[in-house]
């Protein structure tokens, strides 16, 4: 369902020179499972997400999503995956109805199609009692649960999370713990990203551990532990880092 | 090469027209400033100016004189003027000097000390009178004193004509009278054209102003942003979908202005410049005024772009704003060209931004049209309109630019 290649990416900060905020990382997620990228902030994490969604650019590299290319079929690739991440919020002064419609136009469904889907995911999700409510006067929850209605408007098979959970209370949280679970069910392919341990333990199939822009690890979780010669999550992602911080130190630099 | 879809930018721009029209703080903008504008300059205003004017003609201001007893015909009927209370005063000239420069004293004359006649084969008798330009007051009583001199003055050359047996009708060999050519809507356009085109321009700017910042910065600031770059809409689409309701908003204030204008001008306005007190009434041809509006669509659309892209720039509404004012601090000056007198659109000024809008619009509402020019100005203006919309989408298609936080 995806497959990275090489990908990098270079940002102009104004202090500190050209950063290397992804550096050459290549790995696969495959269809139906639930593929996670573990890290700490600043590791990378959502600079390759916002490749993979084709809204950053990659300097170097390729990236296959959904079956088409980041780079030259970058409107397909959007067209074909739900995103979700904190920094995806919704209009204040639109009902969480006319953001569906809304969003439902902008993936160009007609009217029709967009209607049948809202009222779909409206008892999909329980938002009828509040459709008619302004955004800004909805609970988080209550939010969350638009916000996730949102991003399957149009039925994408892949689903990119960028730290979904990040900043909510635990039940807003375990809503979209279980959104994750049930999207695999329903056949969609997942990718997401987190600094949470054992929700990656807990949820991913598959885990990559990321460390300033690298890949130090990449598989299931006993894979991970055999590669690293741990017995637990914690053990392992300590480990990786450490030997990725060491190797940054030996690389030269630019 | 990506393809354009006309159908997403009219889904955005009808989405953020809603989306503006239900902030309060837009409304305001865009229609309770510019309704209101101008009532409150001209009856508010000029209304105030007039009663300041009331005040300062019923006060009583004292007046120095001195040396009266040598010119008691002269004098004398100074004493009489209303709102003047004259002392006679001994004291040196210097001091009367300092009077009127303190203020104590709103005027001081001084008469010649010895009594000598005009005509006598001496030269004139010179009266000093002594006023404090920088005082208003000064300046009114000033002008009464200066009347009642002249009338005196014609007083006492009417008696010595008539002591030689010579006809008054000397002094006036000829008589001169003049006739105002100018149609009502020539007065009308000449007043309008000074200040209208300035206060169009000035709004078409500020009723842009919030809406940009609002759906440009507004959306980095409070993370919409994001969730509009992950559909598959292009870039190019989003910001002309916001560009035309940025427009809309713009010309929806410069309309409302101009409405506030007629309304003012059909009603308010004959109250205070009736034709008796002006010599005029408010008429104007609405081909014309629709022309000026007209100038108003790619001013209104290069003001749009600038606007947006500084609001892209911005992290914030609070940094776009600051990054705005200079903008209309920018405008300010080129838009005032209009209330220069004499300055019509010429060869020399149909490329300069803005002021060739003013100066346009200045020509076309004093019913001095020249069409040749101002099809240049609609086509320079077209052109850095384009020019800034370029700009808009190259800045909104860098990623450090979108993603500064």
């Amino acid at each position: 369902m995806i497959q990275v290649n090489g990908l990098s990416k270079e940002f102009e900060d104004r202090k500190r020179g050209m950063i290397r905020a992804v550096d050459n990382i290549t790995f696969e997620v495959k269809k139906g499972e639930i593929f996670g990228l573990l890290g700490t902030n600043g590791a990378g994490k959502t600079t390759t997400l916002r490749m993979l969604a084709s809204i950053f650019k990659p300097t170097t590299g390729t990236a296959n999503v959904a079956g088409f290319d980041v780079l030259k079929e970058s409107e397909e690739v959007r067209r074909h995956i739900g995103f979700l991440s904190g920094d995806t919020k919704l209009y204040q002064r639109l009902t969480a109805k006319e953001v569906l419609k809304y969003y439902g136009g902008l993936y160009e469904l007609d009217s029709k199609t967009v209607d049948d889907r809202i009222e779909e995911l409206s008892n999909l999700f329980e938002l009828h009692d509040f459709e008619h409510k302004k955004i800004a006067k909805l609970s988080t929850g209550q939010r969350q649960r638009v916000s996730i209605a949102r991003s399957i408007i149009h039925k994408p098979q892949l689903m990119i999370f960028d730290e979904p959970t990040a900043g909510l209370d635990p039940i807003s949280a375990r809503h979209i713990k279980d959104f994750i679970r049930r999207s695999r069910e329903e056949g969609r392919t997942i990718l997401f990203s987190t600094h949470i341990l054992h929700e990656a333990e807990s949820l991913c199939d598959r885990i990559a551990i990321i460390h300033k822009g690298t890949i130090g690890v990449c598989g299931d979780l006993q894979h991970i532990f055999n590669e690293t010669s741990t017995k637990n999550i914690e053990e392992a992602f300590f480990k990786v880092v450490e030997n990725l911080e060491d190797e940054s130190l030996v690389r030269p630099l630019g | 090469m990506k393809k354009f879809r006309s159908a997403s930018v009219g889904l955005i721009y009808r989405k953020e027209l809603l989306d503006i029209v239900r902030d309060r703080r837009t409304l305001v903008s865009m229609i309770l400033i510019p309704l209101l504008i101008f009532p409150i300059i001209f009856m508010g205003f000029s209304s105030l100016a007039m009663k300041q004017m009331e005040k300062l003609e019923s006060k009583n201001y004292a007046v120095g004189v001195k040396n009266a007893e040598n010119w008691i015909e002269i004098s004398s009927p100074l004493k009489d003027m209303e709102q003047l209370t004259i002392l006679e005063v001994g004291e040196p000239v210097d001091t009367l000097r300092s009077r009127v420069a303190d203020g104590i004293l709103k005027a001081a004359v001084i008469f010649p000390d010895a009594r000598m006649r005009s005509g006598d084969g001496h030269e004139s008798p010179e009266i000093i009178m002594y006023l404090d330009e920088s005082s208003e007051e000064s300046q009114i009583v000033a002008r009464k004193i200066r009347e009642k001199l002249r009338e005196m003055k014609d007083t006492l050359i009417s008696r010595s004509l008539r002591e030689i047996n010579v006809s008054e009708s000397i002094l006036t060999p000829f008589a001169l009278s003049e006739e105002n050519v100018a149609t009502e809507e020539q007065m009308t356009g000449m007043i309008l054209g000074m200040l209208l085109p300035y206060m169009m321009i000035i709004l078409t700017l500020t009723g842009g102003m919030y809406p940009a910042m609002d759906l440009a910065a507004g959306e980095k600031e409070r993370s919409t942003l994001e969730t509009l770059l992950v559909t598959p809409v292009g870039r190019m689409e989003i910001v002309l979908g916001k560009f035309f309701t940025v427009l809309t908003t713009s010309l929806v204030t410069a309309m409302m202005s101009l409405l506030s204008m007629a309304l003012v001008i059909g009603f308010g306005l004959t109250s205070i410049m009736s034709s008796e007190a002006t010599g005029m009434s408010f008429s104007i041809n609405p081909l014309y005024l629709l022309l000026a509006l007209a100038m108003m669509i790619p001013l209104a659309a290069l003001f749009s772009s600038l606007l947006l892209t500084v609001s892209v720039f911005a992290k914030s509404t609070r940094e776009a704003q600051s990054y705005s004012s200079p903008l209309l601090v920018v405008t300010i000056l080129p838009a005032m060209m209009s209330m220069l007198p004499g300055a019509t659109l010429t060869s020399k000024e149909v490329w300069i931004p803005i002021v060739n809008i003013a100066l346009a619009m200045k020509d076309i509402l004093a019913g001095q049209p020249d069409f040749g020019n101002i099809m240049i100005v609609l086509l320079a203006t077209t052109i850095y309109a384009f020019f800034g919309i370029f700009v808009t989408m190259k800045v909104f298609q860098k990623e450090n630019v979108l993603f500064r936080v």
